[in-house]
Formats: structure tokens, C-alpha cells, sequence
């Protein structure tokens, strides 16, 4: 395997809160190669997306990177300067949130404020951004005529393009997609996905896509990492994990979402809720809710082991 | 077959759009939003009845017009042989108690300072059924049904002690502890996580057997709605554009946009092969539809007629209805 263009190690990400530290982010390791598309899948509150926000240092207050290395084409971004943070952002590692109405600037035009994204990261001639931005408009279909509309004259899933184009417009290494299409219905969710897998193409890029729709993972990522209150619990390829699910939550997860290629499916379901991140369960976090929890599994904590190549499993049924 | 619980016949509701003062002055007429522009359907006692479409087709409004909680502008409402379009007051009170209403969402559909015992039991005061002891059984027999256990705890806790999983079972408690005919559930789990939804789902399907309930069930997302339903109505921009049962609309879609809309459904599994049917452009606005079929902008086959001419419900085969000038 070549050298990752990500490599997370042991990464920890708390936030002091009032009423506790919340262990959004416990112990997470995982890597990318160039050019690979990651599903990080999970429920609400699992820290999916505090996972995501960390590896562009944006976690918000009160919350902290207390642990472990993010490390990113060579560089550790853990013990970056800020200011060197900062011109990784857009033009190295882009984001793309859930809901484009608060991402965009309302008072902006589009085109303007994918100008603005070039000027600020070193483009100096006007008319030569101007076109750049014209381009990048085009490649997710959206055409010259709408350069001067402002965010609220565009639909939904208009906006989401504008979105993509604006994380797309600096050629970064790595997309970070946070449910870029919860927000939009079927029919428009199914145009952005299509669009980001032809633009990852396109543009070579790695990316990371975050998600709770299993299904939605399963069109667009080539590996999957599956979260549970905090931790990695199963990571591997795609179509081995859909094949042979490993982790007794994968699994469930697995059987517990209606597939309309199905007739007379009988939907499984997980007793109990996700516990609360300030005092997680001790050992497996899972074992409460877990049909094969042993003595062992409420005391001690099982390791991310790999089972086969690329095939890792935090469980104890595994070793 | 069974007989029909409801029959919705031709039924409308505009809304006024709100416009500022300066523009009152100005405008001469007032503009309407079509939210349901005329939609007609009969759902069989005992049976899930699904209305699907995306945000905005009208699928909510048609819910709240049948639970009579708002005004319809035209059209019919006969329930259980009785019409009820425009009963008020006294004359509507049994029906309320025949006909429930389950939200979206768990959060905002549970009074906070309100305990969840009161909040449940409080249905059986109102429409006198049983008050003091009485009421406490009821409730927290009905509690214990719904999985909310220990009792003692949940009957005397507020709703931000619940997880939302816990809170929606609640909201389904309260909207049963009437025993009533016909429940309307709003998009009763899209704001539950993944792996608690399918048991909602079915504790939604054992009350049903259990009390013989009827459902008109309201979803944006059609693997639910294959998961529960008996037939399913697809709604596009206030209109009904198929009906058909469940198995027959994945197996025989008719309509373009049903076509489409199935076809864009992400599927659980990472072999599928995915052929979409691509559509141009987005939904039209509700204020000024398009003439002729509504689908026709977007629509691949669209011919001449189809812009001039609105498509009537025809149909195809026994209990599949399309209103397509295409197909039929």
C-alpha cells in the first residue's frame, strides 16, 4: 500500500462542557490513500462529525483535540500554526456541509464569493478568477447566467452545487462531504451524489463522506469506517463489510434499514440508545445493547484488531 | 374487501401568499399557493395507506385537512359514511376522538411542562372517558404497551428526561389511548436514529392488529413506505399522479415520475446497479403551477398535449390508478 495522504492515529477529541467532558472523539485511528473515497458512517452523536471537523482543526468551543496525530501528506496538522492551518483549508482540504444556506454568504453573489475564495488563497488576477469560477459553475451544472444571483435565488439543490463547486474550486487533495444531501429530497440528493462521484474522478481527489444513511454510503464509498459513541468499530472495503458484516452493531445496522430491492423483509431492530458520551459504558461501549455481550465485554476494552488485510474489528468475537 | 373508512373526494386547500403592505397596495389579485389542488382517494378500514412525495407536494397539508385541523377551500371529506368536511364545535368532537394524529417530530409534539403520564391520560378526561384512578390505569397500562417501562418512572417523568426514540413512543401512546379508528402519522420516524426505527415501525403495526386501526401514513421516504404500506399514493405539487398497491407500484411503475422517483432511491447495497431516470430542472412552485399536467416541465416523454391538457386518474389495472395521457 503506498503512504497515506491521511493518517489518523489514536486521536481524541473532547468537549468541556459544563456538565461534563464529552467524549465525542475516543481513540480513533484510520487512514486514506490518494484517491479513495471513505464512508464514515454512524447515528447521531457518535462524533462522525466532530471526526470530520478535527481534521480541519474547526472543532468548535468548547471542545479540543486533547490527543493523538492527524497526519496529512507528512505534516501532523495536530501542531500546525494556525496561520499555515489556515491556507491548508480550501486549498488542500475542503469541506462541504449538511445545510448550504448557512455556508454561503447571503449578502454575496455566487460568483462572487468563489472569486473571493481564489483572491484569498493567491490568485491575483481578477478576470482570470473570474473565469475560473465561471468554469467550476459549469462542471456542476450551473451555468454563466446564474454568476450573479444571490444565495436565496437559488433552490436547495442549486445551493448544494454552489457548495461543491466552492470546495472543488481550489483543486484540493481531500473533500470532507459532512451529509452534504440530507437537507435535499431523493431526486436531488441522487443529482449531487452522481455530481461528486464524477468530480472525484475528475479531479482526483480523495474524499470523505459522512453519513447516517448506510445506503447512501454504500453508492459512493470504496472503504467504510463504522462509528459507534465515539470509536471505530468496523472498517474495511465496501463490498466486504456489505458481504460479511463483522461487528454485532454493523450487523444490526445492517439489517435494520428497509431496502426496496427486498420483498417481505423483516427489519431487525437495537435495544436500548447510544449511551451518553460523558460517561460512556466501560469495556466494549456496545456491550450493553449487544446480543453476544460477555463478562468480558463489560469490563474490558477490545482492541481494533485486523482480522485480514484491511479487515479491522474492534470486538472481542474476533480475538 | 373491506369497507372504505375514508374517501377524500376532489379536495383542495390554497393558501394566501402574505405579501407587504406596499406590495398589497400594488398587486390586484392575491396570489395563492396550491398546496392541494384537488386530490381524490378511498382508504379501506384496516389497511396503511401511504401518500409519499418530496418536500412540498402537499402530503402534510393533506394529512391536517383530514384530521380536520385545518379548513379545506373545496372539496369532501366523508369519514366512516359521514361527511365531515365542515363540522365545527360539538359535531366534531367524536370524530376527534376517532381520528389521531402522530408528528414528526418527538420534540416539539410533547408539552415540555407537562409530565408524560398527564400528557397521555389528558385525551381521557378530555373526551370524558375516565378521570382519576381510572385514567392513571388506562395510562399506564398503555405505557407498559408501548414499551415505556419501567411505568412508575416514565408516567411521572418530563419529556426532556426521554430519548427521542422513547418520546416518539410516547407520542404514539397518546394518540392510541383513545382506541382510535384511523391514525395519521406524519413522517413518524425520520427523526428517529436508524437503529430504533424499525421498532417504532413495528410497535406502530402490532397497535394496528391489536385495535383494529386504520393508518394514513405520510413519508418522503419510500423504503418506509414499502416496509408498512397496503397501497401508496404518490403526490406531486398538490396532485396525485399514481395509486397503486404496494407491490404492484414497485413492480409496475407507471408514471414518469414515480419511475423517476424509484430509480433514485440510494439502496443498500454497494453491487446495485443503478440506471436513474435523469429529470430536468426541479419542482415547479405551487403558486403558479404549470398548465396542462403539472410533471410536464420536467417530464422525458412530455408531447404537445401534455401542456395543454391535465391528465385525469384512470385505471390501469384493478386498484392501480395513473394520471398519465401516456399510459392507459
Amino acid at each position: 500500500m503506498s503512504t497515506p495522504l491521511l493518517d489518523i492515529r489514536d486521536l481524541k477529541v473532547y468537549y468541556f462542557a459544563r456538565r461534563g467532558t464529552v467524549r465525542a472523539v475516543d481513540n480513533v485511528s484510520l487512514k486514506l490513500t490518494k484517491g479513495e473515497s471513505l464512508g464514515l458512517v454512524g447515528e447521531s452523536g457518535c462524533g462522525k462529525s466532530t471526526l470530520g471537523l478535527a481534521i480541519l482543526r474547526l472543532v468548535p468551543e468548547p471542545g479540543r483535540i486533547v490527543a493523538g496525530s492527524i497526519m496529512f501528506d507528512g505534516l501532523d496538522l495536530t501542531k500546525l500554526p494556525e496561520e499555515d492551518m489556515r491556507r491548508i483549508r480550501g486549498s488542500r482540504i475542503a469541506m462541504v456541509f449538511q445545510d448550504p444556506m448557512t455556508s454561503l454568504n447571503p449578502l454575496m453573489k455566487i460568483g462572487e464569493q468563489l472569486i473571493e475564495t481564489l483572491m484569498v488563497h493567491g490568485e491575483t488576477d481578477k478576470e482570470v478568477a473570474k473565469e475560473k469560477a465561471i468554469s467550476i459553475l459549469g462542471d456542476v451544472g450551473i451555468g454563466p447566467e446564474r454568476f450573479n444571483d444571490y444565495p436565496h435565488q437559488l433552490s436547495g439543490g442549486m445551493r448544494q452545487r454552489v457548495m461543491v463547486a466552492m470546495a472543488l474550486i481550489l483543486k484540493p487533495d481531500l473533500v470532507i462531504a459532512d451529509e452534504p444531501t440530507t437537507a435535499l429530497d431523493v431526486i436531488t440528493q441522487a443529482q449531487i451524489i452522481d455530481l461528486m462521484k464524477d468530480l472525484k474522478e475528475k479531479y482526483k481527489m480523495s474524499l470523505i463522506f459522512i453519513s447516517h444513511d448506510i445506503s447512501l454510503v454504500s453508492e459512493v464509498a470504496d472503504r467504510m469506517a463504522v462509528m459507534y459513541a465515539g470509536q471505530v468499530v468496523e472498517m474495511g472495503d465496501i463490498l466486504s463489510i456489505f458481504d460479511e458484516p463483522l461487528h454485532p452493531y454493523t450487523k444490526a445496522l445492517l439489517e435494520a434499514i428497509p431496502n426496496i430491492e427486498l420483498t417481505d423483509q423483516r427489519l431487525v431492530y437495537i435495544p436500548g440508545s447510544p449511551p451518553d458520551l460523558v460517561s460512556p459504558p466501560p469495556g466494549c461501549r456496545f456491550h450493553p445493547r449487544c446480543p453476544f455481550a460477555t463478562d468480558k465485554c463489560k469490563i474490558e476494552e477490545p482492541k481494533m484488531i485486523e482480522v485480514k488485510p484491511g479487515r479491522w474489528v474492534k470486538c472481542f468475537r474476533y480475538g | 374487501m373491506s369497507e372504505v373508512i375514508l374517501e377524500v373526494k376532489d379536495l383542495r386547500k390554497y393558501f394566501p401568499v402574505q405579501r407587504s403592505f406596499l406590495e398589497r397596495l400594488l398587486a390586484r389579485r392575491l396570489d395563492y399557493v396550491k398546496a392541494v389542488d384537488g386530490i381524490s382517494f378511498r382508504v379501506r378500514r384496516g389497511s396503511v395507506f401511504t401518500l409519499a412525495g418530496e418536500t412540498g407536494c402537499g402530503k402534510t397539508t393533506t394529512g391536517r385537512l383530514v384530521a380536520r385541523l385545518i379548513e379545506p377551500t373545496s372539496g369532501k371529506i366523508v369519514f366512516e359514511g359521514k361527511e365531515i368536511t365542515h363540522l365545527k364545535g360539538k359535531e366534531l368532537k367524536p370524530i376527534r376522538r376517532k381520528i389521531q394524529m402522530i408528528f414528526q417530530d418527538p420534540y416539539a409534539s410533547l408539552n415540555p411542562r407537562m409530565r408524560i403520564g398527564d400528557a397521555i391520560g389528558h385525551p381521557l378526561e378530555i373526551h370524558g372517558i375516565a378521570t382519576g384512578k381510572e385514567k392513571e390505569e388506562l395510562t399506564k397500562e398503555m405505557l407498559k404497551r408501548v414499551g415505556l417501562t419501567p411505568v412508575e418512572k416514565f408516567y411521572k417523568a418530563y419529556p426532556h428526561q426521554l430519548s427521542g426514540g422513547e418520546r416518539q413512543r410516547a407520542v404514539i401512546a397518546r394518540a392510541m389511548i383513545l382506541k382510535p379508528d384511523f391514525v395519521i402519522a406524519d413522517e413518524p420516524v425520520s427523526m428517529i436514529d436508524v437503529s430504533l426505527r424499525a421498532r417504532i415501525l413495528e410497535l406502530m403495526m402490532e397497535l394496528k392488529e391489536e385495535l383494529g386501526v386504520t393508518y394514513l401514513f405520510i413519508t418522503h421516504d419510500l423504503a418506509v413506505a414499502k416496509y408498512v404500506s397496503d397501497v401508496i399514493a404518490i403526490m406531486y405539487l398538490g396532485k396525485l399522479v399514481e395509486i397503486a398497491p404496494t407491490g404492484e407500484l414497485f413492480s409496475n411503475p407507471a408514471h414518469p415520475y414515480t419511475r423517476a422517483l424509484l430509480s433514485a432511491i440510494p439502496v443498500p447495497n454497494p453491487r446495485a446497479k443503478r440506471e436513474r431516470i435523469a429529470l430536468r430542472g426541479e419542482v415547479p412552485s405551487p403558486i403558479n403551477p404549470p398548465p396542462g399536467c403539472r410533471f410536464h416541465p420536467r417530464c422525458p416523454f412530455a408531447t404537445d398535449r401534455c401542456k395543454t391538457e391535465e391528465p385525469e386518474m384512470t385505471e390501469l389495472e384493478r386498484g392501480h390508478y395513473v394520471a398519465c395521457h401516456l399510459v392507459g
